[in-house]
């Protein structure tokens, strides 16, 4: 309850900073703001209240999620601070709207009514929309804005038409309930209550681009300015797939039998198309774009293994998964900064140009392909691990090989960085990019330490 | 009886709009099936209980989406321009696809009928859709979904203020 | 009037708006195609609340929930439209190719321009 409430009155702060002169003001009121709300949920201080109402519920599973999710949009907004983003919506309107996404984002990490979860995905995306489309005078941007509102709120429209079913073979909105009505009928689910079930994955699927229904994300990723693109390829991921888990795991796991070779037959697809996409990529920005739907693939491993240490192990996966990512892209907003373009050209030769950039690229890239000892290493351990103990072994095989093709297409940009020539003269990192960038490769360097923890507090 | 001539009276008309509005290619023409389709499902709502939505859904779809629609056909002056039509490949691929999804649904129905026949009795009392219900259940249950959607307002207003604005220059 | 049947008609209405968002290559006719998903998944809502035992009230809330969040999307997405107007004069949603996989034969292709 108290975060949603920071939260929104942070969002609309924000807004008003715009009135006298406050604009300066924008970036470190939010920063702020956001600090206290992580500090708050940290503490779990008045997260639950009696106006929750069975609506939302903050357990370990919701603050776990809402803290990575706070840390992730505060390294955001902090890039913010940049004067060289392209983009012609107003540095106060961005943050606000990315406020208010987040704000969505810690919905559908704490529902337990499927209202809430509705709701939550589209606060998530409706002011995504518009910020993809923030380079309004280019075709690109309107392109991409344009894609990303077809593709999602077509989405919506199968999410809504899902609930719907549900509601009508279960009679409730609530997961509790849900997953009760299920216990209760384990023989005599209903043809309506599975198409239901199918619809809201298909929903879901668009939002964390899992194949088929990726085909938006890389356009979409390559059109958004880049400080959009790192919220949408973390933020955005995380909050989508803490929803599917949480949507699962409470509300559907009687009917695991049901739905669960849909989810691997997705996940393998996934993997295969955002792998094997990635390799012909001429630009790191569409890269990335192929890199986090194959994660997506890896993220979906997480689902079908519910179970002790699966949350842990879906927590961790997107921490370290997040983390490297928002670091990728950070170098690329400095390359665009020092003039450079969003091809992976551009960033030869940049261990050379900046040191630290070039070595925290590096660990980002390494973390994503699964190297001990860092995060996305553990990451990868534990989903596997819970995936094998459930006995998908084969599916398990399948995500191994396809992480050894990940390795082809990460190097690429590990072989720019050391070993062709600099495509420009040295620069320098601005304040913001430096401390975003030492934050995160701390955490993908230090989330080593974590998972004993992790796994015991979820 | 009288129930059941409005409801077919209704689907007729809601299909048939509904049709029109796919197959008409000037989009003011569309524009305008959509309102005669939204009148329908009003019609809907009011037979099945929930007259207060039906309220709001006049209200909103009619009253607000259909002019935002007609004021951007209007404002872009698209209401000369004919659809340039897809290749027929494309529309047998959509007509397959969304045929399939009708036939994946009704056979569901069907293989689901037994309950759906069988819960008939326990149709509800004819308070339950009018202000005085649902307003207690949205502000007591639903409060906090009803509190937070007007942070959706607020991003929808500020988001379209930002997107659709000139730029001095421009 | 049974539930059977209000359910035939959300779901022939929801295969229209697919076959209409799947097919129409004028932009406007593809937001009006996703409108009529909407309701129809609104109608099954109200069907439901009607017809099945437990919750009724739930069913008509929820469906003034997606009221608003419909007025919402189509709020965004009109000034979506209009910003691309102004742009490329243009609505045909077939000539959206600025953004694509790079071609093999050229190099360079697929950078935004």
């Amino acid at each position: 309850m108290s975060l949603y409430l920071i939260l929104s009155i942070l969002g609309a702060l924000v807004l008003l900073s715009s009135l006298g002169r406050g604009k300066r003001l924008v970036v470190p009121l939010a920063i702020a703001g956001l600090l206290g709300a992580l500090a708050v949920t940290g503490m779990g201080l008045g997260l639950d209240h009696p106006l929750l109402k069975g609506m939302a519920e903050f357990d370990r599973y919701a603050v776990l999620f809402s803290c990575l999710l706070l840390v992730l949009g505060t390294l955001v907004v902090l890039l913010l601070t940049n004067p060289n983003e392209r983009s012609d919506i107003p540095r106060v309107e961005m943050a606000a709207l990315l406020l208010f996404s987040l704000t969505g984002g810690i919905m559908m990490a704490s529902f337990a009514h499927l209202v809430m979860l509705f709701l939550g995905v589209e606060i998530l995306s409706i002011p995504l929309y518009i910020l993809a489309g923030a380079r309004k005078r280019e075709r690109a941007g309107n392109e991409a804005a344009l894609k990303y509102f077809i593709t999602g709120s077509f989405a919506t429209g199968f999410l809504l038409f899902g609930i719907a079913l549900i509601y009508g073979a279960t009679g409730s909105f609530s997961t509790r309930a849900i997953a009760a009505w299920a216990e209760a009928n384990p023989a005599v689910f209903t043809p309506m209550f599975h198409l239901g079930l199918l619809l809201m994955l298909v929903g879901l699927a668009f939002k964390i681009s899992a194949a088929p229904f990726h085909f938006w994300a890389p356009d979409v990723y390559e059109g958004s300015p880049s400080i959009v693109t790192s919220f949408m390829s973390t933020v955005v991921k995380v909050a989508a797939i803490a929803a599917f888990y949480r949507l699962f795991s409470e509300a559907f796991p009687a009917a695991a039998d049901a739905w669960s070779w849909v989810i691997a037959a997705v996940a393998a697809l996934t993997l295969a198309v955002g792998n094997l996409g990635a390799l012909a990529q001429r630009s790191f920005k569409r890269l990335m774009a192929y890199s986090g739907i194959s994660h997506a693939g890896f993220l979906l491993l997480a689902l079908l293994s519910v179970g002790p240490g699966s949350a842990g192990a879906l927590w961790i996966y997107a921490a370290a998964y997040s983390f490297a990512t928002l670091i990728a892209f950070v170098s690329l907003l400095a390359v665009e900064a020092a003039g450079g373009g969003e091809s992976l050209e551009a960033l030869s030769g940049l261990g050379r140009r900046n040191p630290f950039l070039g070595v925290c690229l590096t660990i980002s890239m390494l973390s994503l392909i699964g190297v001990p000892p860092l995060a996305g290493f553990f990451g990868k351990l534990f989903v596997f691990g819970n995936a094998v103990s459930q006995r998908h072994v084969v599916l398990v095989v399948f995500a191994v090989v396809m992480s050894a093709v990940g390795m082809a297409y990460y190097m690429r940009p590990i072989i720019q960085t050391w070993l062709r020539p600099p495509a420009g003269s040295p620069f320098q990192l601005s304040t913001s990019q430096a401390w975003v960038l030492g934050i995160a490769t701390a955490f993908v360097v230090l989330l080593a330490a974590a998972p004993v923890w992790v796994m015991r507090f979820l | 009886m009288m129930s059941s001539i409005l409801f077919y009276g209704l689907s007729t008309l809601l299909f048939a709009a509904a049709l029109l509005v796919i197959l008409s290619r000037n989009p003011i023409h569309s524009a305008l099936w959509l309102v005669t389709a939204f009148f329908a499902v009003a019609g809907h709502y009011v037979l099945l209980n929930a007259q207060f939505l039906a309220a709001v859904h006049v209200i909103v779809y009619a009253g607000a989406i259909m002019v935002l629609f007609l004021f951007t056909i209007m404002l872009l002056n698209l209401n000369k321009e004919t659809e340039p039509q897809h290749s027929l490949l494309v529309k047998l691929a959509g007509l397959v696809a969304g045929g399939m999804l009708l036939v994946v649904m009704v056979g569901a129905l069907r293989r689901s009928s037994a309950e759906t026949a069988s819960d008939l009795a326990t149709v509800h009392s004819g308070t339950v859709g009018l202000v005085e219900t649902l307003g207690k259940v949205l502000f007591r249950d639903f409060l906090l979904p009803f509190e937070l959607s007007s942070i959706l307002f607020l991003a929808a207003l500020v988001g379209a203020v930002v997107l659709g604005k000139k730029e001095l220059g421009e | 009037m049974t539930l059977e049947r209000c359910l035939l008609l959300a779901f022939a209405l929801f295969a229209i708006g697919v076959y209409g968002a799947l097919t129409r290559r004028h932009l406007v006719g593809l937001l009006i195609s996703i409108e009529l998903m909407l309701n129809a998944a609104n109608i099954n809502l109200a069907a439901f609340a009607h017809f099945r035992p437990g919750d009724a009230t739930g069913g008509a809330t929820f469906a003034l929930f997606t009221i608003a969040v419909a007025a919402c999307e189509m709020a965004a997405a009109l000034s979506i439209v209009v910003a691309m107007y102004r742009r490329r004069r243009n609505l045909d949603l077939d000539k959206l190719r600025s953004l694509r996989e790079p071609i093999e034969a050229e190099p360079g292709a697929g950078k935004a321009p």
